[in-house]
């Protein structure tokens, strides 16, 4: 088995906090006087990462902002130096940068493709090569001779990848590029990582957006606080992101006090706790918690949002059975749903709204917590839309 | 160190189109465009002829004035233009240095080449006023190379350091223009070598400035060999120079992108 092209071995990184170097000289002076060192605030950007990617092997790396993802490709691109442990890898690196970072606006198109190209480290030969095809990539032929200090923010962004996409190293490093430019190009630029992935080059993606690093990635590494989260399966480690990010800011409301939760279960149609449900899958969620006090004309509600936020399903107890529950003080309770999970293949959150009223007052939201699970939805056919609607079809000549 | 040289060997390209940039952008939207690169020390001889030589006497070994001064300031621009613009380019240029590695001392050295060019343009028309003053050229006219090369390693090694330095103090750039200003009084381009006092004449010498400046004047301008002995004595002060600021840079390099 060859050698991994990418090792990190117990990898820290440490930065300063604060005035980060941008001291002048007269502080420095007055600080070497001064009884009491003045002791600089550290922050562990990454803590003990280790982790080895292959040769051919398409790594996404997600997490929440400043997790610790951008101080990666830093070390990986020779950018910055670990603070203690090493960092290993194999052949030449590309970067393929979020924003053409190295355009001048004074020069034109063509004089940046150059530019740029050269500090890539593409030789010149290469990019005399490849120029045409550049310049047909970022569909940017009409402008190429305007200073780039006239082209749009999109048409910026579109020329400084369309460059860095023609690079041809052994490891490519990509952070955030689709954040820019319309659909098509995002689109065109998926492509040709997929095609960098398929010609046996390693890619490390970076990236928020988790149907990306989906559809490109067969592995992925969550960061949490500057340390690996999890590292393996991308359908895994997206829902592990949610539900860390769910548990640091889940909306939650239960001020009133009314009940204390006491556990929860997501449970597939094999009995086990699950993460990952097939398309059309019977699931059963259950609740079970405890009052606190006597409540009336209790009844519970849960809706399930997509990841961008879009509530693809909301129902109660009200509206399935068209009971409302009384409560007495401190009784045990448990909540159950079954729920078919007719939605296409993405990542799901389950929220739930508990309703009632307290000595006899105005029925009211008690309890509301927008994220109790996320769950990922497996598709083996790419459909479009929003439900799996169990399509069958035939075509007969008669 | 070799290999780090090496490095930049293999570089080579990326570093003659950063300075392409340099060059294309200064005078871009710039109406007189490169004639700037002339204009500079043409201006200054003028200034320099009309208040040194007409309403305060200063000698200048017997040399027309205008010739003398030019002589001086042809590279005293250099060095200043290479300085204003090779030290702040860490900083100007941190957009690439936190998202891209390639050897870091690319960006001052592509700013003393950028510099060099103009001074080349600007030596051009020297040779018209020397023509113009039907100066008598000898063969003591090819130790230019060493004096110039004395002179590019002197400003490589400032360069570096105080680029560097720069990344971590910003003082640097609010020093620089007086540093400068100060670094030409003491250096002989208003004023003559000779009529600096006898005994302070070795600690003078210390700056390559002054044995570089006044070589010229005497290859170009008396057609004599620059003075050997305090030559020497700047090629071994720029080379000490070179080596620890190379040094220096080499061993912050890493840090540039943290502490930037």
């Amino acid at each position: 088995m060859n050698a991994p092209a990418i090792e990190l071995n117990a990898v820290s990184k440490q930065y300063r906090l604060g005035e980060n170097g941008y001291r002048s000289l007269r502080e420095d002076i007055a600080e070497l006087f001064r009884r009491r060192r003045h002791e600089p605030r550290l922050f562990w950007a990454l803590r003990d990462v280790s982790f080895a990617v292959d040769r051919g092997e398409a790594v996404g790396i997600i997490g929440p902002n400043g997790a610790g993802k951008s101080t990666i490709l830093k070390l990986l691109s020779r950018v910055t130096k670990a603070t203690s442990g090493a960092v290993k890898i194999e052949g030449s690196v590309g970067s393929l940068l979020e924003l053409s970072a190295g355009f001048h606006p004074e020069l034109t198109g063509r004089e940046n493709i150059y530019l740029y190209g050269s500090i890539l480290g593409m030789k010149k030969s290469l990019i005399d090569k490849k120029y045409a095809e550049i310049v047909e990539f970022s569909g940017l032929d009409q402008f190429i001779d305007t200073p780039v200090k006239r082209y749009s923010s999109g048409m910026y962004a579109r020329l400084g990848f369309s460059v860095s996409a023609h690079l041809d190293p052994d490891v490519l490093l990509v952070d955030e590029v689709l954040s820019v430019g319309d659909y098509a190009f995002q689109d065109k630029c998926i492509q040709k990582m997929k095609a960098y992935r398929a010609s046996g080059k390693t890619v490390i993606y970076v990236s928020h957006n988790l149907d990306s690093v989906r559809s490109l990635c067969g592995r992925a590494i969550l960061l949490k606080e500057g340390r690996v989260g999890y590292d393996g399966e991308v359908e895994k480690a997206i829902c592990e992101y949610y539900m860390h990010s769910s548990q640091g800011q889940r909306a939650r409301q239960d001020q009133k006090g009314a009940f204390e939760i006491l556990d929860r279960k997501l449970i597939d149609s094999r009995g086990r706790a699950c993460v990952i449900a097939d398309s059309g899958e019977r699931v059963r969620f259950e609740l079970t918690m405890k009052t606190q006090e006597e409540i009336n004309e209790a009844y519970y509600a849960v809706f399930i949002r997509r990841s961008d936020g879009f509530v693809v399903f909301d129902t109660s107890s009200d509206l399935l059975n068209g009971i409302r529950y009384g409560h007495g003080r401190a009784e045990k309770l448990s909540l159950k749903y079954e729920l078919s999970i007719n939605l296409l293949k993405g990542t799901y959150t389950l929220g739930c709204n508990i309703f009632g009223s307290l000595r006899d007052g105005p029925v009211e939201c008690l309890f509301y917590e927008d994220n109790i699970f996320a769950f990922t939805v497996k598709d083996n056919i790419s459909h479009q839309g929003i439900v799996n609607m169990n399509a069958k079809c035939s075509v007969d000549a008669f | 160190m070799l290999d780090k040289i090496y490095e930049l060997v293999r570089y080579k390209e990326l570093l003659l189109n950063i300075t392409l940039r340099e060059l294309k952008v200064r005078y871009k939207q710039s109406a007189l465009g490169i004639f700037w690169a002339v204009l500079q020390p043409l201006s200054m001889t003028i200034i320099f002829t009309v208040v040194f030589s007409r309403l305060v006497k200063i000698p200048s070994d017997g040399i027309p004035y205008p010739l003398f001064s030019y002589a001086g300031l042809l590279p005293w621009t250099f060095l200043a233009t290479s300085l204003s613009f090779a030290i702040p380019s860490l900083v100007s240029n941190s957009n690439l240095l936190t998202k891209i590695y390639f050897p870091r001392e690319i960006f001052p050295i592509a700013s003393i080449l950028a510099a060099f060019v103009d001074f080349l343009i600007a030596a051009v028309i020297f040779s018209a006023v020397l023509i113009l003053y039907k100066v008598r050229l000898t063969p003591n006219i090819f130790y230019i190379m060493p004096l110039l090369l004395i002179q590019t390693l002197l400003i490589l090694a400032v360069s570096l350091f105080a680029s560097a330095f720069n990344v971590y103090y910003r003082d640097v750039k609010y020093a620089l223009p007086f540093v400068i200003q100060l670094w030409m009084y003491l250096s002989p381009v208003i004023y003559p070598v000779s009529s600096v006092p006898e005994r302070l004449r070795s600690i003078y010498m210390l700056n390559p400035m002054a044995s570089v400046i006044d070589g010229y004047r005497r290859t170009l301008l008396l057609g004599r060999p620059p003075d050997f002995y305090y030559l020497g004595l700047a090629a071994v002060v720029t080379l000490i120079m070179l080596l620890l600021s190379y040094k220096y840079f080499k061993s912050v390099e890493t840090s540039f992108a943290d502490r930037i």
